[in-house]
């Protein structure tokens, strides 16, 4: 753990990006206390311009307080973002470690469903399942978990081919340990270094696909989250340009401090960097 | 006369926070020209870093700090790196240990040839098509004129290490460094490149570097000896001396420490009942058709295979790259399904019992691993490691504990290792860890697929000593699976030969030892590098021993 924080304080971009999601989330955790009430209350004279007093991202057509709403949004975006990505880890992860450990016919079959699921371009699909089931946050991450845990178990998959021909998973085969055991004890905790990356990307781009959604109104109409802010605010874009603007700043700070701390994971993981001390 | 290559008090540092301040320290070496010297050490003695050293090809984070480097009266050492390439390839030529990995795959091995050409001297086209075949010819490579055009994988191993020193001799040099030339190869392939070696430094004087850990190998080719031990050089001088009266302690313990080829004085030839019993196994690994080009043929990986172990008993199955000896292994150890054939274990046949009641017998036959770094999860401790598989068969954690205790103590490790991990161990104790986690479970037979072949001479010979006393202690059965017929020679009661699936030959050790029955045994045998020293060796040590009889 000291090592981890160590070289994330020695890269400044993984730091920032740290420090930003981090934000992020604390704001999301005490957005209650920071603006009690509903972001839909109607509170100010409506158009207020940023930097207004009081109003420090103004407010919109109805006079609603954008602060207010950013701050309430990030909560939804973000539970449903991490939300769905512990949903597709754990898929992908089953599927992936499943269809590398066995091999033959299981592998084949799920890798066919998997490249299946791939063919279909991920935001469209996440679309027509939205839209198909009732727009409800519940479904935003059905949606997106559907969509994203093709990659997550490929490289799964990859990781368990070449560990289950490493020796020591040999060794607890010879030693007649059960598969499951096998799995994920000698395994998958050893794949957890390129797991914990890629997590990191597909919460980037869970936000992405939930903000697309609510954008385009398919989302929870009773919930702000920024993506519906965006969407709301795109009809009066020539009179008050912050109301998309700022919460599409709030995705892009957002998703680039997840990237930020994917590259900072994967450099710290590298097991080039690990394993030069076993081999010298 | 000055030497060719004068290397004196050399000292190359290592990075901070390192085991030792110096890779190389204040070492002195000369090579006379047509004169071969092997560097030998065991794994960081900084016998690479020498070599390195004379190429100019440190990496930044050793510097040379002291001393210099003078080759054919031409100091190298500060060179600049623009003057230094006019000196690698036409004065001195390098070959190194894994040639597949040094060579261009997507390349004509004529073409890196001529690259290698191109890159020194003028020559015209002609000039250098004719340079190549005679290079190729030199080499003593099939077909001169029409295997320029082939790639690097249509080569084998032997072949690929003639084209590197193809490409290391094309400008001339007058010095080849060889980095463990011959490491990776099979020991009959090896014979030839020894061989192809010491023709070529008689036809064009040349003057060999070569680096080495193994004490045959230096016994065959050797004009001069440097022993290199933790940066230093512990002893230097000529080959026939060194070898045969070594004055240093280091050496003398690794020249002690390579197992001879004559078996142990009191084979154990029980006539106990059979533990394990292979019949007729066979395995094929077909070949896959792919999209484009015609399918690949099948592979008989183990071809009818009989074979037998007998309580208390250690069959040695011996065989080059190839020859099935893993596969078979791998069957007998449940990792692999045979195609047909079958594996009786006290005459269970173990084809016929489900998955599950394979994985309750799984206890008897239990197995050490090649590689010390992989057989070891890197994420549990030891305890973990050990107990593991007993706990889950049933035994309680208590008792699975006090057996690991005593287990660790048997196998020369302190107690205290329990709680740590893989990584805090060497390469020796990981294997001694790996043979305490088989041990636990009682089994009837060890399979040992090539345990000591990652080790340095020394460790290996603790380790097989190791496993010998075990065995006499536990009167263990085992199958041991290595491609070096020296060891087994030491550890084994029975010998089987292999080759491509099939098994060749077996018999008594000494039997075999003394009076090969196949052409290919009989091929291998002589493949043993550093026999007429072996035989030396032991005719001095029976000459000592007689008269301490008398006494």
């Amino acid at each position: 753990m000291i090592g981890f924080l160590r070289s994330f304080a020695s890269r400044p971009s993984t730091l920032i990006g740290l420090l930003v999601f981090l934000s992020v989330v604390v704001i999301a955790l005490i957005a209650d206390w920071l603006y009690p009430g509903s972001p839909f209350r109607m509170v100010a004279r409506p158009n207020l311009p940023p930097l207004s007093t009081g109003y420090l991202m103004g407010t919109d057509m109805l006079g609603r307080d954008l602060t207010a709403a950013l701050v309430h949004g990030s909560r939804v975006t973000l539970s449903i973002a991490i939300l769905a990505t512990l949903l597709t880890v754990a898929i992908g992860t089953i599927i992936g470690a499943i269809s590398g450990y066995y091999g033959a016919i299981v592998d084949d079959t799920a890798m066919r469903v998997t490249e299946f699921f791939q063919a279909i371009p991920s935001f469209l699909f996440a679309i027509v399942l939205v839209a198909v089931v009732s727009p409800s946050r519940l479904s935003i991450v059905l949606a997106i978990a559907i969509v994203s845990w093709p990659s997550v178990a490929r490289l799964v998959r990859a990781e368990v081919l070449t560990l289950r021909t490493r020796d020591f998973v040999r060794a607890a085969r010879v030693g007649g340990l059960s598969d499951m055991r096998i799995l994920f004890s000698h395994i998958l905790p050893n794949a957890m270094s390129p797991l914990l990356v890629s997590a990191s990307v597909v919460m980037a781009t869970a936000i992405l696909i939930e903000s697309g959604i609510s954008f385009l109104g398919l989302g929870d109409r009773n919930a702000v989250s920024w993506g519906y802010l965006i969407g709301t605010g795109r009809t009066a874009v020539r009179i008050n340009w912050w109301l998309s603007a700022l919460p599409g700043f709030a995705i892009f700070l957002t998703v680039w401090s997840l990237n930020l701390v994917g590259d900072g994971l994967s450099t710290w993981l590298d097991p080039r960097k690990t394993e030069t001390g076993r081999h010298p | 006369m000055t030497p060719l290559l004068d290397i004196r008090d050399l000292s190359v540092a290592l990075p901070r926070g390192s085991d030792r301040r110096y890779a190389v320290e204040n070492a002195v070496l000369t090579i006379a020209r047509g004169e071969t010297v092997c560097v030998v050490g065991e794994s960081g003695s900084g016998k690479s870093v020498l070599a390195q050293a004379t190429m100019g090809l440190l990496p930044e984070t050793l510097p040379i700090t002291g001393g210099t480097i003078t080759f054919d009266g031409q100091r190298l050492s500060g060179l600049s790196e623009s003057r230094y390439r006019q000196i690698r390839g036409p004065q001195i030529g390098m070959i190194f240990q894994e040639p597949m990995t040094s060579l261009n795959p997507v390349l004509t091995i004529g073409a890196q040839i001529d690259g290698a050409l191109t890159a020194h001297g003028s020559r015209s086209r002609a000039e250098r098509g004719a340079r190549r075949r005679e290079l190729l010819e030199l080499m003593r490579l099939p077909n001169p004129s029409q295997i320029g055009d082939r790639y690097v994988h249509e080569l084998s191993g032997g072949q690929r290490q003639r084209v590197m020193i193809a490409m290391a001799l094309a400008n001339n040099p007058k010095l080849l460094i060889a980095d463990e030339p011959t490491t990776a190869l099979d020991v009959t392939t090896q014979k030839e490149i020894l061989r192809l070696l010491a023709t070529l430094r008689k036809e064009l004087n040349l003057a060999v570097l070569f680096i080495t850990h193994d004490f045959g190998v230096v016994a065959e080719i050797a004009d001069r000896v440097v022993v290199m031990s933790k940066g230093h050089v512990v002893e230097q001088g000529d080959a026939g001396k060194i070898l045969h009266s070594p004055r240093d302690p280091y050496t003398r313990r690794l020249i002690d420490a390579v197992p001879r080829l004559a078996p142990p004085i009191a084979a154990v030839r029980s006539n106990s009942d059979t533990v394990l019993e292979i019949k007729g196994l066979t395995k094929t690994y077909k070949g896959r058709s792919s999209l484009f080009g015609a399918r690949r043929a099948d592979v008989k990986a183990v071809d009818d295979v009989e074979l037998s172990v007998a309580r208390g008993e250690v069959v040695a199955v011996v065989g080059e790259s190839g020859s099935g000896k893993s596969t078979l292994a791998q069957i007998v150890s449940g990792l692999l399904k045979a195609d047909d054939g079958s594996v009786w274990l006290h005459g269970q046949d173990l084809a016929q019992v489900s998955r599950r009641q394979r994985r309750r017998l799984a206890p008897h036959i239990q197995m050490v691993f090649q590689d010390p770094f992989s057989s070891l999860n890197p994420r549990h401790d030891i305890e973990r490691i050990i107990t593991e598989a007993p706990i889950a068969h049933g035994v309680s954690a208590a008792k699975a504990r006090s057996d690991m205790q005593r287990l660790l103590k048997l196998v020369g490790l302190d107690t205290n290792a329990a709680k740590r991990y893989p990584h805090a161990f060497s390469g020796g104790q990981r294997q001694r860890i790996g043979l305490a986690r088989a041990l636990i479970l009682k089994p009837d037979l060890l399979i040992a697929d090539e345990p000591v072949s990652a080790l340095d001479v020394s460790v290996q010979q603790q380790v097989l000593e190791l496993l010998a006393d075990i065995r006499r202690e536990l009167g263990l059965s085992i199958l041991f699976i290595t491609h070096d017929l020296r060891v087994a020679a030491t550890v084994a009661d029975r010998i089987a030969v292999m080759r491509q699936g099939r098994i060749v030959e077996q018999g008594s050790t000494a039997g075999l030892l003394r009076a090969p029955a196949s052409d290919y045994t009989k091929a291998l045998l002589d493949a043993v590098p550093g026999l007429q020293w072996e035989q030396n060796r032991s005719e001095l040590a029976t000459a000592e021993r007689q008269p301490s009889k008398v006494n």
